[in-house]
């Protein structure tokens, strides 16, 4: 165990903490799981061959998140150019929705909040997924996306009332309809 | 009714602990100014809560990924091929159990792809598949599945971590140890489970500890609150301190504690026996006041002996203090 070295537990380390968060974030942008596996698996790669002066310290997040921004844009760019390799992986390449919204009237706020995420504007969605999901700090999200803290803070509160409009305007319209079912029963 | 952006923002700031005092008053001040606020309060809160589980897609398999860039940065020390060789031996010894079991186990441990994370050589963090972060201490081990389909979360734990839960009421939060069963919502909390004990310590929320030896043996914690269990019996007590976390944070503090419990954080943060020697009780009715940051062992005895007034002596690899 002694002769085992500290480098190697610490890119270890460092993977098992931001692997997932990071594919996490990659799929906000990607939305193809073996590709943004792929994406941070490379970039891990790169970080053992290349950057092992950063293994065990913090700017390695900072590296981390850029680089794997860059490279889902990048990857975006190509798939864009080639159409066919984007028919050929996913069908159906839409965003995660409630799979039957007409049917159940009263919707479900799992449901609701994940068609709101859906349709957040993509740099307020970003600014979202780096806190929530990645947990990075709101200095460590203006410094991987080269904005400033005050926009940071902004956008958050703007992810949050475009999330929190559109819940309540879908629960409205449910109770109206449940309400006009109910006048309906009433007149027959 | 309708929360403004500057409002929204100082929220979005408050739940993510950044908000400024000032910003905090003008929130006050806000919530104060109508009913309907509280309510939206309440509502962005929520989202703001249950947005990690909801953005959280299908888990990532960090073991099976881990496996492969592993082998792809070439030459590793020797000891990780040992380990990695001494995982396929264990393997092959429970591949021919099973056989003789029958095909159906054979097909559900393929199934469910456990992983094992062990803290070797540090503490470790790690992000579980629904969003939930655990920080294991050093030496000690968790096992959990690439992904929590099913009506539960199930994971096991030997030794020491430090939990946040992830929020998600439809699907429970259960953590084995060889001895109990803590169970949550979505918290934070620590469980350390060692040879003769189990304690659990609740930073946020609530969480139920269930001795596996008599199911109906069972407590429920709330935020400030810590049980033990040892030989079948729960004790309960109030956290007045940080120091249970000393091992994760680096620093112990000391706000005119008894020097027993005292010894106790020095014992269990630097896993050394330090104790009162026989027949010196007495100078258990000492407080100590005082803060160690980051410091060596050494140290912090000598900074003991000055402060307490006490001697020390080493007996078997134990410490000691004593009335001069």
């Amino acid at each position: 165990m002694h002769e085992q070295s500290s480098l190697y537990q610490l890119f270890q380390q460092a993977f098992y903490q931001h692997y997932q968060p990071l594919c996490q974030y990659a799929f906000t942008l990607v939305k193809e799981e073996e590709a943004c596996e792929d994406i941070v698996q490379e970039i891990f790669l790169r970080v053992w061959e290349k950057k092992q002066d950063l293994v065990g310290t913090e700017a390695l997040r900072y590296y981390l998140y850029t680089a794997t921004r860059n490279n889902c844009l990048t990857w975006l760019d190509k798939s864009r150019k080639s159409p066919l390799t984007r028919l050929s992986g996913h069908e159906t390449a839409e965003a995660p929705g409630p799979a039957s919204r007409e049917e159940a009237p009263v919707a479900d706020f799992d449901a609701l909040l994940a068609e709101a995420l859906e349709l957040l504007p993509p740099k307020c969605r970003e600014v979202f997924v780096l806190s929530r999901v990645s947990k990075l700090t709101y200095q460590q999200i203006a410094e991987t996306l080269e904005i400033s803290i005050k926009t940071v803070e902004n956008q958050m509160g703007k992810a949050l009332r475009i999330l929190r409009g559109f819940i309540r305007d879908k629960q409205a319209q449910a109770i109206s309809t449940i309400g006009f079912i109910a006048f309906l029963l009433l007149l027959t | 009714m309708h929360v403004n952006e500057h409002i929204a923002a100082i929220i979005g700031k408050k739940l993510e602990g950044q908000a400024t005092t000032e910003e905090l008053e003008q929130l006050q001040h806000w919530l104060g100014s109508g009913a309907g606020n509280v309510l939206e309060y309440d509502q962005l809160a929520r989202i703001w809560a249950e947005s990690p589980r909801v953005l959280n897609h299908t888990a990532f398999d960090t073991g099976a990924a881990w496996t492969k860039v592993d082998a792809a940065i070439g030459s590793r020390p020797r000891t990780a091929v040992v380990r990695s060789l001494l995982a396929y031996r264990r393997i092959a010894v429970a591949a021919a159990i099973i056989l003789l079991a029958g095909a159906g186990w054979l097909l559900y441990n393929n199934t469910t792809r456990w992983q094992t994370m062990e803290a070797l050589a540090a503490n470790q963090s790690l992000r579980l598949p629904d969003g939930s972060e655990v920080e294991l201490r050093k030496g000690s081990k968790i096992e959990y599945p690439a992904g929590f389909t099913g009506a539960e979360r199930r994971i096991r734990l030997t030794g020491e971590a430090f939990f946040r839960v992830q929020h998600n009421e439809r699907q429970p939060f259960r953590i084995n140890t060889s001895r109990s069963q803590v169970e949550v919502l979505g918290t934070s909390f620590l469980v350390r489970s060692e040879a003769t004990l189990d304690e659990v310590v609740v930073a946020t929320g609530s969480v139920s500890v269930i001795d596996k030896a008599q199911s109906s043996n069972r407590v429920v914690l709330v935020a400030g609150q810590k049980a033990v269990l040892e030989q079948d019996r729960f004790s309960q007590d109030r956290v007045t301190d940080a120091n249970y976390l000393a091992w994760k944070t680096g620093f112990l503090e000391f706000k005119a504690t008894p020097l027993n419990k005292a010894l106790d954080d020095l014992s269990h943060y630097y896993n050394i026996s330090i104790s009162l020697a026989k027949g010196h009780e007495a100078a258990s009715k000492t407080t100590l006041t005082v803060r160690f940051e980051n410091e060596s062992f050494e140290s912090v005895l000598e900074e003991l002996k000055q402060v307490t007034g006490l001697g020390v002596k080493k007996e078997n690899g134990k410490i000691f203090l004593y009335q001069k």
